[in-house]
């Protein structure tokens, strides 16, 4: 009923609006550029999106058997130095593995509050920088990582890979306050150095397992190729690669490079020892993964990637200049990774080379917010809109 | 009122309705006797206890104190409760008629005698319990607690402010249950019978009075103790010992306290009396003094509640000077009543505004008036729920009270009232009309003595904004004989309204002084206790000088606000389950205000035909609001709200706004801000209204010219601070500044407007043009931007007979682009068509009309409030092409029934169909990725309200539902159904009572069936509906 008389309302006003309006104009057609590339881009995402997505979950698969089997071994024995290096390669051997997905927080491994789609997957697996050492540490102490509802009840900050990195490298003092349990009621002081690895080593067995139901959730989310159902068009669904590409500039540039060198106002301390794989120490080597993940998305693998969608618009230029400005900031990066050092000691022994590479990944950022995303006609998230450079 | 103070003081032990009244206190003696035994020792200890017992010396101190204070202010408190009496008989007996007395005499007498005893003993407990609740009345109480050692003289040992409120209560229910007993017993009975046997109580006050404050544990069987109260269970109410709090707080009978779950049976004797932490010493000034102290706003409800119960004793002590002494009281208030009623127009609905001399509307174009006598049936605080009787007006809730409405006008984007012209008296009063058109200062409602809503061609005249319409407020005009009037009122979550003006004309000279303050404690919780109120207040004076062909008037205005808002709402979660929930992230939360206001006004009447008014005006308003930004990570707060996810790192981010973990790493670190903005708005604006009436037809021309300036200077700073334990800890060094600009518009704005009439078609022609320039300070002032826009507007209206009207108009619609923007941006506009009909009868008014506005290019322009970031703050989003129709109606009726009572209806409808016509993506946050065809946000497809009501001589009740079909919170929902906003009923009732001439007692009941619902996500998180509230009040000539 209310839909007749909505409808005799806007029949009603329609008549009355045409009978007054001169000569109404018609509607200019909108065209997109990729209006015409619809197949190449849908072969994009199908063929080359959701199979790197899916080949490098599968890499990562296995790898956590590995690592699960290197905690177990670890778990028997925690006082044994070479099992606890063991599990601390292999933790390495995961990350390595994973960090080139950062890139590709996409559909049911993005955000539930950012991307279409998005069922947290990426923070279950690894949520940096959202992790909390201290509640880590509130965690071990009661060990609460064996309650039943632990893992649907734990908070990003407590779980997955980063907060492996904590159980696994971090030094035997507690990182709490005092006025915080487990120093104020003195649980922690209470445990002998051998319950604590023994604590933490459990919790971090528990979180492989974890890890594990989360990427076989992923793969089976990207089994039937890229999610197309979720967006109204190709476009927007190629929007949603080009969203996770800008990781390059929320997280590779400020957050992984600018951070630690003390360029950003939100840094009030010492900056360069909060970050990713600080323990572990393997800053920079998480950053050429990264990039690996960008040259997968560009490559692709049937239709050309990314560089061929710009090809196809007629932007071969733009295509060539960042393909270019990709390859030197792998090569910079790789660089660096060389050098053997911590982000910590590359802040102090090379900075001219840091600050090099952060110009580099500037340029790559600015192409892609701009040029990249004007040519194709991107919408950018909010979040990545304002430039501080 | 003879005074006698020694009759005065002595009375508790003379009157036999006094718990001491020597017989009373010859039975306690008794008992004391026979407890302790008659000894010299006994004699000897009382005697020195006399002496030295501070607690004993101030209940005997406050005794004399309350008499002589008692004498003074409740002189006429007897007469009061008979002439309440007598006004309760007659009500019902003028509502229901007379009924016939079935019992004898003796049965009723019992009947009665029972009746008031149990009255009288639930409206002490519900006091008595409501001192010790509310945290305000417990200041006072706690005189009385703070006894630390009971004698009978104990109960007199009240605050005088207790006083009244016992008093308060004992005149409303024995007024009221004599009144009921008269007017079934009324042929055999006098009220003075009646009033001289309150005696069921006298018996048990008698016996166990006065060991209630006293040493002796006298205790009742424990079955007993479950009906009445022992002297015993008092004494433990009194007891030091914390597991004794707030209990027993029954006089006699047990069974209030055994249904509220307060009841406690004695066993053993207390280890001692009195309260821990007293506000007060044990002396007589301490005593009255200190419950004044604490707080500014505590403060003021206190004074406000004085000026309350003082109001309601002016007002009993009135009536008895006006009773004619024959013991009705019928004639002088039935006479007054019909006096009050002719000054006043009877409507009390939106009723369409009328122009011309024969009461009639003269428009091409909607425009409705909400009356005088509208606003105060319902006494509204919050303009929105006036604008409610308005068709065709969108509104959306922020705060709760109305503090910062969002209003616009078929369809216009009601983010911060920005887009409809706002004025007051005529005069624009946005912060900066054209530089920041944001209203973040809006006149108290509560003194506007009408509203005008001006829609379509009939908005031409009032700019900039012409989109949607206009709102004017109507101030209180300097009356032509003195004149005075007050309003206090009090009522749910702590909230006082006091208004009072007072004003006349000597010899030339006419002067108004008005004053308004608005309080409340708010009604959303915050665990951390911190508040969540805000305290308003309005000042205006007028002075004028007239002659009969000048009136020269000055009107300065001060108003100032503090409240603790936030625009953090809730998680979609968290509001099923606690809707009125505050974050603890949310406790920063403080927006405060001042406003000044000076007008200089000049109207002449160079001829008979000619009117001309002028009017300079400057305003000033200094805001700053510090409050919840975000996180230092940037997640979109919004969206997290409207997710409300419970994995990924938005669950923490949510368990950390609820205060469930700390925010320690830099990305958790909340992001408090500090927006001070300082805004000018000033301009000269002269009209000019020319009549000619010629043979065959008559024009009424209107010329109008303004110079306008305003500017706004932004200082937003932010600070990073952690949640650690519940608490904000802001961070050291972390404090950024944000935004510091200045950006200012200067506008010229003419209109001209003709109302040209041949018989029975008038034809409405109109043009207004605004030039515009706008500059911005960075660093230095920009380059001046010059904008020119014309609006041509043409009307036309055929009067069939003197009762249908049939118009239809055309107009250009417009709004300026924001400052800042380059020369190339363009502002918004429409061309906007209505076709109506209006008829108007004795007892009927209706209205319908169908409009489309069609616009060319919509636009957003961000505000904080809109959910933009800060960057974007003031920038302008171009969307494309929309079409806004509809209909909109009202139908009015009054029928009139014979025996004088008359029953008012009115029914208003809106339907508007709000769809974009174009594909495009915007940055503005509620429009984003938009198609075709999608629907504008914030616009409900249907609307109306309906209001019924009944009126009597002076008496009048009134019911008002309103309703507000579904609408989205942004226009892109691909899914995403939690941006609907559900649908939403809502019941008002209210009633008025004039009591005597120009003396009204007043109750309003909002949101009756408590409705609860999201009623926006806007700036960020859901925002409930203000939960079912109460308020009551007495006003005088208001």
């Amino acid at each position: 009923m209310a839909k007749t008389a909505g409808n005799w309302g806007v029949t009603s006003v329609g008549v009355a609006f045409l009978a007054l309006q001169p000569q109404a104009c018609r509607d200019e057609v909108v065209s997109h550029p990729l209006a015409s590339e619809t197949t190449l881009v849908e072969t994009y995402l199908q063929e080359d999106v959701s199979s790197v997505v899916l080949e490098q979950l599968d890499q990562v698969d296995p790898q956590l058997d590995v690592l699960l089997q290197s905690l177990q071994e670890l778990a028997d024995d925690v006082d044994v130095q070479s099992s606890w290096d063991n599990a601390q390669s292999e933790w390495f051997n995961t990350m390595v593995l994973w960090q080139p997905l950062e890139m590709m927080q996409i559909a049911s491994l993005g955000s539930s509050i950012t991307a279409v789609g998005g069922e947290d997957i990426r923070d279950n697996i690894y949520s940096w920088p959202l992790v909390n050492p201290c509640r880590i540490d509130q965690v071990t102490a009661p060990m609460d990582y064996g309650k039943a509802d632990f893992v649907e009840t734990a908070l990003v900050s407590v779980r997955g890979l980063d907060a492996m990195e904590h159980l696994l490298f971090g030094s035997l003092e507690t990182d709490c306050p005092s006025q915080v349990p487990p120093v104020s009621d003195g649980s922690w002081s209470a445990l002998s150095d051998s319950e604590i690895r023994q604590r933490r080593v459990d919790y971090a067995i528990v979180l492989v397992k974890n890890i594990q139901e989360n990427v076989d959730a992923a793969i089976s989310s990207w089994e039937n190729g890229y999610p197309m159902d979720l967006y109204e068009s190709p476009v927007k669904a190629l929007n949603a690669v080009f969203d996770a590409m800008l990781y390059m500039e929320e997280g590779v540039k400020e957050r992984k490079l600018s951070y630690p060198m003390g360029l950003t106002l939100d840094c009030d301390s010492d900056c360069s020892a909060e970050v990713e794989g600080v323990l572990a120490q393997v800053s920079i080597d998480f950053i050429v993964a990264n990039l690996q993940g960008m040259t997968l998305l560009l490559e692709g693998k049937e239709s050309g990637g990314m560089l061929a969608l710009l090809d196809s618009v007629g932007e071969t230029e733009l295509s060539e200049e960042l393909w270019s400005v990709h390859l030197q900031a792998v090569l910079e990066a790789e660089a660096l990774k060389d050098a053997m050092l911590s982000m910590e000691e590359l802040v102090e022994a090379q900075p001219e080379e840091l600050n090099t590479l952060l110009e580099t990944i500037s340029t790559y950022t600015s192409l892609l917010k701009w040029d990249v995303a004007a040519v194709l006609e991107m919408q950018i998230p909010q979040s990545s809109a304002g430039d501080n450079d | 009122m003879e005074f006698d103070a020694l009759q005065n003081i002595l009375e508790p032990f003379l009157s036999p309705s006094s718990r001491t009244h020597w017989i009373g206190l010859l039975v306690f003696f008794i008992g004391c006797f026979t407890a302790y035994g008659c000894s010299n020792e006994l004699f000897i200890a009382v005697w020195n206890k006399l002496k030295k017992e501070r607690s004993i010396h101030l209940d005997i101190q406050l005794l004399v104190f309350n008499r002589i204070f008692r004498s003074v202010a409740f002189g006429g408190a007897m007469y009061a409760t008979w002439w309440m009496s007598l006004r309760v008989a007659n009500v019902l007996h003028s509502i229901v008629g007379e009924v016939e007395m079935v019992l004898t005499t003796s049965a009723f007498m019992i009947l009665y005698s029972i009746l008031l005893f149990v009255v009288e003993d639930a409206t002490r407990f519900l006091l008595h319990k409501t001192l010790h609740r509310v945290p305000l009345f417990w200041k006072f109480h706690q005189v009385h607690h703070s006894a630390t050692y009971l004698t009978p003289l104990t109960f007199f040992r009240v605050h005088p402010i207790e006083s009244i409120l016992y008093q308060c209560r004992s005149i409303l229910s024995v007024g009221m249950v004599v009144g009921i007993m008269y007017w079934l017993g009324g042929a055999e009975l006098t009220p003075l019978q009646l009033w001289g046997v309150p005696a069921f109580g006298f018996v048990l006050n008698t016996i166990f009075g006065n060991f209630r404050h006293s040493h002796i544990f006298l205790r009742f069987p424990n079955w007993v103790e479950h009906w009445f109260i022992s002297p015993a269970q008092h004494q433990l109410h009194h007891s030091v010992e914390s597991e004794h709090w707030n209990q027993n707080f029954g006089t006699w009978l047990s069974i209030w306290d055994k249904w509220s779950g307060s009841l406690l049976c004695s066993s053993s004797p207390p280890k001692g009396f009195g309260v821990h932490n007293s506000n007060h010493e044990q002396e007589l000034l301490s005593a009255l003094l200190s419950p004044f102290k604490p707080t500014k706003r505590s403060n003021m409800l206190i004074i406000g509640s004085t000026l309350l119960g003082l109001l309601v004793f002016v007002g009993v002590a009135h009536a008895e000077e006006v009773d004619d002494g024959d013991g009705s009281g019928k004639d002088a208030n039935e006479d007054g009543s019909a006096e009050s009623d002719d000054k006043e127009t009877t409507e009390a609905s939106a009723q369409i505004i009328v122009y011309g001399d024969d009461n009639q509307i003269k428009e091409a174009g909607s425009a409705h008036q909400v009356s005088e006598q509208a606003l105060k049936q319902f006494e509204w605080n919050d303009i929105q729920q006036v604008l409610s009787m308005v068709p065709g007006v969108n509104t959306r809730t922020e705060d709760g009270f109305g503090l910062r409405p969002n209003i616009g006008i078929r369809g216009a984007n009601s983010d911060r009232s920005a887009k409809v012209t706002l004025m007051e008296d005529g005069v624009l009063f946005a912060p900066a009309p054209y530089a920041a058109p944001a209203a973040y200062f809006f006149p108290m409602t509560t003194r506007l003595v009408g509203v005008e809503v001006f829609k379509g061609a009939s908005s031409t005249r009032y700019g900039p904004q012409t989109v949607g319409g206009a709102v004017n407020l109507l101030t209180r005009s300097i009356p032509t004989e003195t004149k005075w009037g007050a309003d206090a009122s009090f009522g749910d979550f702590n909230t006082l309204k006091v208004h009072s003006f007072i004003g006349g004309e000597f010899s030339n000279w006419g002067v108004l002084a008005e004053a308004s303050h608005l309080q409340s404690d708010g009604f959303k919780e915050l665990e951390s206790n911190t508040p969540t109120g805000f305290s308003r207040t309005d000042t205006m004076l007028k002075v004028a000088r007239r002659n009969a062909q000048h009136t020269v008037q000055v009107k300065l205005g001060f108003a100032r606000e503090e409240s603790n808002e936030t625009y953090l709402g809730l998680s979609t979660r968290d509001f099923e389950s606690t809707p009125l929930l505050r974050y603890p992230a949310s406790q920063e939360g403080l927006m405060s205000w001042t406003r000044t206001q000076g007008e200089l006004s000049w109207i002449a009447r160079p001829t008979k035909q000619w009117l001309v008014q002028t009017i300079a005006y400057h305003h000033y308003l200094d805001r700053s609001w510090r409050k919840f930004n975000g996180f230092a990570s940037g997640v979109d707060v919004h969206n997290l709200l409207q997710q409300d996810p419970t994995s990924g790192e938005g669950a923490l981010y949510l368990s950390i706004l609820r205060g469930q973990s700390d925010a320690l790493l830099p990305e958790e670190y909340l992001q408090i801000g500090i927006n001070d903005r300082q805004f000018h708005s000033f301009g000269v604006q002269n009209t000019s209204i020319i009549e000619h009436v010629g043979e065959s037809h008559s024009h009424r021309l209107e010329f109008g010219i303004r110079a306008h300036g305003d500017v706004v200077r932004r200082q937003h700073t932010e600070q990073s601070a952690q949640m650690i334990a519940q608490d904000i800890v802001y961070v050291d060094g972390t404090n950024a500044s944000l935004l510091d600009s200045h950006v200012g518009a200067m506008a010229l704005a003419l209109y001209v407007h003709d109302d040209w009439s041949m018989n029975n078609l008038h034809v409405f022609p109109s043009f207004r043009n605004e030039t515009i320039q706008t500059s911005a300070d960075a660093d230095g002032w920009t380059e001046p931007i010059t904008r020119n826009v014309s609006l041509p507007g043409l009307g036309t209206m055929w009067e069939f007979d003197d009762w249908v009207d049939v118009f239809t108009s055309v107009h250009r619609g417009f709004s300026p682009v924001a400052p800042e923007q380059e020369a190339s941006v363009l502002p918004e506009i429409s061309w906007n068509y209505e076709l109506g009909f209006r008829q108007h009868m004795d007892e009927t008014t209706s209205e319908l009309i169908f409009f489309a506005n069609d616009y060319r290019r919509i636009t957003g322009q961000c505000t904080l409030s809109s959910g933009c970031d800060v960057g974007d703050v003031g920038r302008q989003f171009t969307g494309g092409k929309a079409l806004i129709a509809g209909l909109e109606s009202v139908f009015r009726w009054e029928y009139w029934m014979e025996n004088g009572w008359t029953i008012p209806v009115q029914v208003q409808y809106s339907f508007t169909h709000a769809t974009f016509r174009d594909d495009f993506y915007s940055g503005f946050p509620q429009f984003g990725m938009v198609q075709q065809g999608y629907a504008l946000p914030y616009v409900a497809k249907h609307q109306g309200s309906a209001s019924v009501g009944i009126k009597t001589e002076d008496v009048s009740l009134n019911a008002m539902t309103t309703y507000r079909g579904e609408m989205l919170d942004s226009a892109n929902v691909w899914m995403d159904s939690t941006s609907t906003l559900p649908k939403l009923w809502t019941l008002d009732l209210s009633g008025n009572w004039t009591v005597v001439k120009d003396w009204q007692v007043y109750g309003t009941w909002n949101n009756v069936t408590n409705v609860q619902a999201v009623t926006s996500w806007r700036p960020f998180g859901a925002r409930p509906v203000t939960p079912t509230a109460i308020y009551v009040g007495m006003k005088k000539s208001l």
